[in-house]
């Protein structure tokens, strides 16, 4: 069951990311959860972990939103390695040296995207685009980072799971006979 | 041996799969068999679980703007029980119009446009963090959906199928940047290219300096377009400046279709 919850928590992040995202997007910026788990897990678990990770998300992305397939994977997985890189430079359970990680890294994201398709792809966007685009998302990821690198921590370790279901159980049962004791 | 594996397992990982991605990238124009058996097999999965939570979404952000207006809505109800009344009073005419049309085209024996079939389809998503304006329709090889069909709305052209599913499709819209649909200046006929630009907004190309074109004229497609059928809205003029050899024109026009707030297409199945 546990080793299900990983694909899950990806599964749901792209199906939220392609039905509910649109609705919360300003202009030309949204939210990108899929990008923010890759962040997350490489941060927080470990680099194979956050590049495995990239590889399945970025594809699942890709089909569920029609956009070539490959692109969000290479990107995801490059930038899944880089945050590895640095994460060991920093204190990782620092909140605020996360959130700089996630800014950083979305400049970063958008702006390689803008390169391959300028380049590979042969479109015309301007770097006003790709300026306009990245600092809308940072704000959005760097409100939104906290919450749910918190959530997802919790997810991960089946806490909403096993926490209140099974161990909430057991701790209860403790309860019960320390007060009988008690009494 | 397994030390020396272990110790570059990262680097192994991430070359491994960024080989793997990239080689999939390079071969997006020919899917192969692995590529599409992944479409399929994600699509069997991710379909329906982005038709109900597309459905969810919209039913609850329709009943949350419900609520907000109220008030609006029993001004506008006012409001369009006139206008259905004069409306049923030029539908009238224009029938007549129409009958007297028909007779005068049977008289110049002009060959009459077949009707046009379509299909409609429901947006089911999105990537709102993607740079290619490109979703998803409910409607897919099932439903005889066909790579390179034409897809409307009740205001004008939105885009055409790029890829076909089983269950679904992708439509690329007209404002991407790959987009292409020939276009002709309604007053004065003169033919274009209608190109999207990934920023909100169209341009028309191949309209030289001579050329009759104003601000506010209304581009429609033309029959050079194999998609769609001739005579639909695709936008408004809104800009013309001299190109940077003074040759040709730079022209921005405003599409009619509003991209932002697509949630039902209609799919052109070609002519009946």
């Amino acid at each position: 069951m546990k080793h299900c919850l990983l694909p899950m928590l990806v599964l749901l992040m792209v199906i939220l990311q392609t039905t509910v995202m649109p609705y919360l997007a300003i202009g030309e910026a949204a939210p990108d959860l899929v990008f923010l788990l890759v962040v997350f897990l490489a941060i927080q678990r470990s680099t194979t972990l956050g590049i495995w990770t990239a590889f399945g998300a970025g594809l699942l992305q890709d089909i569920a939103a029609g956009g070539p397939l490959g692109l969000n994977a290479v990107l995801l997985i490059g930038l899944a390695y880089l945050v590895g890189q640095v994460r060991r430079k920093l204190f990782k359970d620092n909140l605020s040296a996360q959130v700089l990680i996630v800014v950083l890294f979305t400049w970063l994201h958008q702006f390689l995207v803008f390169f391959w398709l300028n380049t590979v792809m042969a479109t015309t966007f301007g770097l006003e685009k790709w300026a306009l685009r990245a600092f809308g998302m940072s704000v959005f990821h760097a409100v939104l980072a906290p919450g749910l690198f918190r959530w997802w921590r919790s997810w991960i370790q089946g806490e909403n799971i096993y926490r209140y279901l099974i161990s909430g159980r057991k701790n209860q049962g403790a309860r019960w006979s320390r007060l009988r004791r008690m009494s | 041996m397994p030390d020396f594996l272990w110790k570059w397992r990262r680097e192994i990982v991430f070359s491994l799969l960024i080989i793997i991605s990239l080689g999939m990238l390079v071969s997006r124009r020919e899917p192969g068999l692995v590529s599409r058996g992944l479409y399929q097999g994600v699509s069997w999965v991710a379909v329906p679980l982005q038709k109900i939570s597309a459905v969810m979404v919209k039913r609850s952000t329709h009943f949350i703007s419900l609520i907000a207006s109220i008030s609006r809505i029993q001004e506008e109800n006012v409001q369009l029980t006139h206008r259905v009344e004069k409306l049923n009073l030029e539908n009238i005419l224009l029938q007549e119009q129409a009958r007297e049309n028909l007779v005068l085209r049977r008289e110049l024996e002009y060959k009459s446009r077949q009707p046009v079939n379509f299909m409609p389809a429901e947006v089911i998503a999105r990537d709102p963090a993607s740079w290619l304006d490109r979703l998803v329709l409910d409607r897919g090889a099932a439903d005889q959906v066909k790579q390179g069909s034409g897809v409307i709305t009740p205001y004008g052209v939105a885009g055409r199928v790029i890829q076909v599913n089983q269950s679904s499709a992708v439509i690329m819209l007209l404002l991407d940047t790959q987009s292409s649909v020939a276009g002709l200046v309604e007053r004065s006929r003169i033919t274009g290219t209608i190109k999207g630009t990934g920023q909100g907004w169209l341009k028309l190309l191949h309209i030289s300096s001579e050329d009759d074109i104003r601000v506010g004229d209304v581009i429609i497609t033309s029959r050079l377009s194999s998609l769609f059928a001739s005579g639909l809205p695709i936008g408004d003029v809104v800009s013309i400046k001299p190109s940077e050899n003074g040759l040709m024109l730079d022209i921005k026009v405003r599409p009619r279709v509003n991209f932002k707030t697509l949630a039902r297409l209609l799919i052109l199945k070609g002519e009946e």
